[in-house]
């Protein structure tokens, strides 16, 4: 077994899902602040 | 075939033991090509096992393993042929996964993502399976980048699993990669229940989850796609390729002015591409490059994969349970597979055999299609950081 590259796929495992979920989390952010547009949309409508 | 045989019965009359040994592995080679290519094209039209993509795989297969064709290169002068051609000019440079992508990006509907945001985060926990399977790998020997591309099977998406093999420049291992990604993908509704059911009981199988039906402007829709591509490239600058694409496709979808180039993408292009990719792939699975026992740990660990993941994204649910007064029903994590959208109705299905009332179809699929997501960016990150470390 070659422990240096295991010790590599730890670091690719840590950072990468790190990384996937701190991108979700944007867009987790994204996803939520445009779910608000519509609501302020037809209440413009309204108006 | 015939020369192969003749050489045979020439070399044993001669008493040429060497090489009579040498063309009886190459014909026994053959054979078992052959027989693999049959078994493909038998999976697909009799299991109806992702038939678009086995079936020109397992004729791929066939035809590549006939002595002295010239179909992918010439035999003497090495020149390449018309499946040579095609490997280098629509997969080495990653145009045909690119052209795949614009097609799923117009299939995908991102409203129930709108819908119920929270399921974003199994899109990233079932893609815990790509990393572990990563480790696995490497505990056998494999190298890094071989690794990382056996570990993206378990995104459960074939194009980024072609997309990071051929970044890694493992033109060896597309074929085998590409049978246990779109292999596995279709045995989804095999693989995914035993596994959420060994991880969750009755009771927590039968959880309802509330939906609130909202209603999304186009706006939202048209803004999310390109606000997505903006994030996605500006962290992992690698993804623009495969998120862009994706989400280009998904625009053309939303914007309600392109209905035509819409059609074309999600039904002409998908066609089109998944024709000439399923078989340029099955004439990389040349004997000599396919059998070996790399390919046989690739097909168990596309497996691993599978179960890492859906694994992953059920634990995780439990988990979030944990803090949650009001409980998710964790089998909607295994969802966040992004086998789009075959994952949410195996889950839904589950949940309808435990309590025939329970509904958590929506939920599901706004798992999955973060899923889709998810398996992007996570084999974005294999190519980033794999890359960094060892210099690519």
């Amino acid at each position: 077994m070659n422990w240096e590259n295991i010790k590599m796929g730890l670091e690719v495992t840590g950072y990468g899902l790190l990384g996937v979920f701190a991108v979700l989390i944007l867009f987790y952010i994204v996803v939520v602040i445009m779910g608000k547009i519509p609501e302020k949309s037809s209440e413009a409508d309204n108006d | 075939m015939i020369t192969m045989i003749n050489e045979l019965i020439s070399a044993l009359m001669n008493g040429d033991k060497a090489t009579a040994t040498a063309v009886g592995i190459d014909f026994l080679q053959m054979i078992v090509m052959f027989i693999i290519g049959g078994i493909l094209i038998y999976l697909a039209i009799k299991k109806d096992y992702e038939p678009a993509l086995l079936l020109p795989i397992g004729f791929g297969a066939i035809i590549c393993n006939i002595p002295l064709t010239s179909i992918v290169a010439h035999p003497q002068t090495g020149e390449p042929g018309v499946f040579g051609f095609l490997y280098e000019t629509t997969i080495a440079n990653e145009l045909f996964p690119v052209l795949i992508f614009i097609a799923v990006g117009a299939m995908i509907d991102f409203t129930p993502l709108f819908q119920t945001p929270l399921m974003l985060f199994f899109g990233a926990a079932a893609q815990f399976g790509i990393f572990a399977t990563m480790l696995v790998a490497l505990m056998l020997g494999f190298s890094l980048p071989e690794a990382g591309a056996i570990g993206v099977i378990g995104a459960a998406d074939g194009p980024t699993t072609i997309y990071v093999a051929n970044a890694f420049k493992l033109k060896e291992l597309i074929g085998p990669l590409s049978v246990a990604a779109y292999s596995y993908m279709s045995l989804v509704p095999i693989i995914q229940p035993p596994v959420i059911k060994l991880l969750t009981t009755r009771e927590e199988r039968k959880i309802r989850m509330n939906f609130k039906q909202r209603n999304v402007s186009k706006l939202t829709k048209i803004l999310f796609p390109i606000v997505v591509t903006v994030i996605s490239g500006l962290v992992a600058p690698e993804s623009v390729a495969l998120i862009g694409a994706l989400m280009f496709g998904n625009l053309i979808r939303e914007c309600g002015v392109l209905n035509r180039l819409s059609e074309t993408a999600s039904n002409t292009l998908s066609n089109l591409v998944t024709l000439l990719l399923g078989i340029t792939i099955g004439t990389t699975m040349e004997a000599d490059a396919f059998l070996n026992w790399k390919t046989l740990l690739i097909m168990g660990m596309g497996l691993v994969a599978f179960i890492f993941d859906t694994a992953g994204g059920v634990l995780f649910a439990k988990f979030i349970n944990l803090f949650r007064k009001e409980k998710i029903n964790p089998m909607v994590g295994a969802a966040g597979i992004s086998a789009f959208p075959m994952s949410a109705r195996v889950i839904q299905k589950m949940a309808k055999d435990e309590d025939p009332m329970n509904f958590v179809l929506m939920q599901s699929v706004a798992a999955n299609v973060s899923g889709q997501l998810g398996s992007v960016v996570a084999g974005s990150m294999i190519l980033v950081l794999v890359g960094k470390l060892i210099g690519l």
